[in-house]
């Protein structure tokens, strides 16, 4: 590769998280340790399962990073330009690939062998501490996105028992479908599992959303298919509700 | 509230979804057809073939007729 092509780019290399804030010399030869690797537009540079031994930066073209879905979809998490990197769990090894890397139109990658990268990391410590700031960033969001796939799940429930109250108990009233008999919110936090904080907050919430009304142990339905909505996970249809 | 002065149908717009699922089993059909997700639903009790058609943007008229409709032998669900 020509001096300049190669500073040209250890330049951009400085904009990857990875490598941030190593010198310019240090990123000259970091771009010497890798090899550059073309393919064709619908070619991969990995596969989703395959064994991740390679880092990737992109240098030109661009790339759809997808994932099979649990019911069979191939869904494009991510667009890569030149200048991102992608493979990350290339760079230390020991994973594989979470996703699968395809070209969309012919495409260059510098890529790094997890070895390289390895060895690497022993003599720039900086690297180790930008990978771990990497991590802990990615799993501060893993964390949210936890917390708020078990918020949903427990919302659910709670929607669903409502309506098996309704549905066995229930009665049409002026303004909505009530649940006949008092039942009070420590009830329902015992019928889901969860407390009495939470079941407060809930309906709180869907009171403020005109979705319930509640009084002293009196529950009223005022938009139950909201609630079906929510028990059931299903798209809002039109406002009727 | 507009009067039931058109031809006479089947079931009645008023009458609640489980009511029509009791009577008329293929209801189920014409209403999973047009996106209806009332079988098995909680409300179908104390909801009216009216309310529902309303939530689901469904027309009452045209359900109406469906259900007038004897249910085809023939016909298989879609897979």
């Amino acid at each position: 590769m020509a001096a300049r092509e190669t500073s040209e780019i250890a330049q951009r290399l400085a904009h990857v998280p990875l490598f941030e804030g190593l010198s310019a010399d240090t990123l000259v030869r970091i771009v010497g340790l890798a090899h550059a690797k073309p393919i064709e537009s619908g070619e991969s540079f990995f596969s989703e399962g395959d064994q991740a031994e390679a880092f990737f930066v992109l240098t030109s073209g661009r790339v759809k990073l997808t994932q099979l879905t649990p019911d069979g979809h191939q869904v494009v998490l991510r667009l890569i330009g030149p200048g991102d990197a992608f493979g990350g769990v290339g760079a230390f090894g020991d994973l594989t690939y979470p996703v699968s890397a395809e070209a969309v139109e012919p495409s260059v990658a510098l890529a790094w062998m997890s070895t390289t990268m390895r060895q690497l990391l022993e003599t720039e410590p900086t690297i180790a501490v930008n990978a771990v700031r990497f991590v802990a960033g990615r799993l501060h969001d893993l964390q949210r996105r936890y917390r708020q796939a078990m918020t949903e799940r427990v919302e659910r429930r709670v929607a669903r028992a409502l309506l098996r109250l309704v549905h066995d108990a229930g009665r049409r009233v002026e303004g909505g479908v009530e649940i006949k008999f008092p039942v009070s919110r420590q009830d329902i936090a015992e019928m889901t599992g969860t407390t009495l904080y939470t079941v407060s907050r809930l309906l709180s919430a869907w009171e403020e959303q005109g979705i319930v009304r509640s009084g002293r142990q009196r529950i009223v339905l005022t938009k139950p298919h909201a609630l079906v909505a929510i028990a059931e996970d299903l798209p809002l249809r039109k406002s009727g509700s | 509230m507009l009067s039931a002065m058109t031809t006479s149908h089947r079931v009645s717009a008023d009458d609640t979804i489980e009511a029509l699922l009791t009577r008329q089993p293929g209801a189920a059909r014409v209403l999973i057809d047009r996106g209806m997700h009332c079988v098995g639903c909680a409300i179908a009790p104390f909801e009216t073939i009216r309310e529902a058609c309303a939530i689901y943007g469904v027309s009452v008229e045209e359900l109406l007729n469906a259900l007038d409709r004897p249910p085809d032998a023939e016909r298989t669900a879609t897979p």
